[in-house]
């Protein structure tokens, strides 16, 4: 394969994953009923870097793997505050506030529930535009210690042998919040788009 | 007689909220299920005239389920509610009959029109 085609390859996936990042913003708006400002980034030591200045708290990492005819994952993030600001604004207060086990599976079931909804948005556009059939499989949630997470994204993209990784940080500035979103794609995804740019 | 309806979904959260917006327009959620197999028996034991039915459960696609119960000679209607909004998949889960397909995230008028929809045309 010509380095020009691999480019072009890597610019579609580029526009794909742009399309994906501005129906995850929508989605974003609906469920927490606040306007949404998103800000691609380039990948770089820098991005993750407010969840260390958070000190030794813990965030919020959601993961949902790729299924179907499409490989990689996507990682939601949230800062602790963050979370605490999204559940008070949308969960019925007696769980927001709530400490019994039940409403603090309830808060759990929430956050995985937005990081559903949000992967899955990227994923219709990839898979509708490459003609394929994906869907995210039900998301996993960890906290980790902020510190950490950055390490943690670079072993996942190491261990998937990533070839595309894109980032992206959702700005409600409503509520004072700026979760992280994070994909990473195998280079089967450049095959695809190949394909269908043949056909 | 109230409508009977079960609600599908891995989703604590999301069960309640289909729940809590059902109970309070008259319909009787007669049970909850939190994966496939689990919808397959409640299903077939609780004989609900409609399911709601999430996609992407932890033991198989809804799709899956759909696919099991159009072949057993249950009498419900199935309205689909995912995240997972791609063309192809739409098309196969009404070609098996379901009713509608909401994506999430959708709005409780959405979900009404829809549950309203599939008894009036039932009541036709």
């Amino acid at each position: 394969m010509s380095q020009s085609t691999r480019t072009n390859e890597v610019e579609a996936a580029a526009q794909l994953i742009n399309g994906g990042f501005s129906l995850a913003k929508k989605s974003m708006e609906q469920i927490l009923q606040t306007p949404i400002a998103i800000e691609r980034i380039e990948y770089d030591d820098q991005a993750l870097d407010r969840f260390a200045l958070v000190g030794g708290n813990e965030v919020h990492l959601l993961k949902t793997e790729l299924k179907g005819e499409l490989a990689g994952a996507c990682y939601l993030i949230f800062a602790n505050d963050d979370v605490e600001k999204i559940n008070h604004a949308c969960l019925p207060l007696d769980i927001s506030s709530g400490k019994s086990a039940d409403s603090e599976l309830m808060k759990v079931e929430f956050l995985k529930e937005i990081d559903n909804i949000l992967a899955a948005s990227v994923i219709t556009e990839f898979a509708n535009a490459l003609e394929i059939l994906a869907y995210g499989d039900v998301p996993s949630l960890v906290s980790i210690p902020s510190s950490t997470l950055h390490k943690y994204i670079e072993s996942e993209i190491k261990k998937n042998e990533t070839v595309i990784h894109s980032r992206a940080i959702f700005h409600g500035p409503a509520l004072s919040i700026s979760p992280h979103f994070i994909w990473i794609f195998q280079d089967e995804l450049l095959d695809k788009i190949k394909n269908i740019s043949n056909n | 007689m109230k409508k009977k309806i079960l609600v599908v979904d891995d989703t604590i959260f999301m069960r309640a909220m289909i729940k809590d917006t059902l109970t309070e327009r008259g319909f009787e959620v007669v049970g909850e299920a939190a994966n496939g197999e689990s919808a397959i028996d409640l299903a077939h034991s609780l004989k609900p005239d409609l399911i709601t039915l999430d996609n992407v459960l932890p033991d198989m696609l809804g799709l899956e389920v759909l696919t099991i119960l159009s072949k057993s000679n249950l009498d419900c209607k199935v309205l689909m509610i995912s995240a997972v909004g791609q063309d192809s998949m739409k098309r196969k889960v009404m070609e098996l009959g379901a009713l509608a397909y909401i994506v999430k995230p959708f709005n409780t008028d959405q979900l009404l029109d829809e549950v309203n929809r599939a008894f009036a045309e039932n009541a036709a």
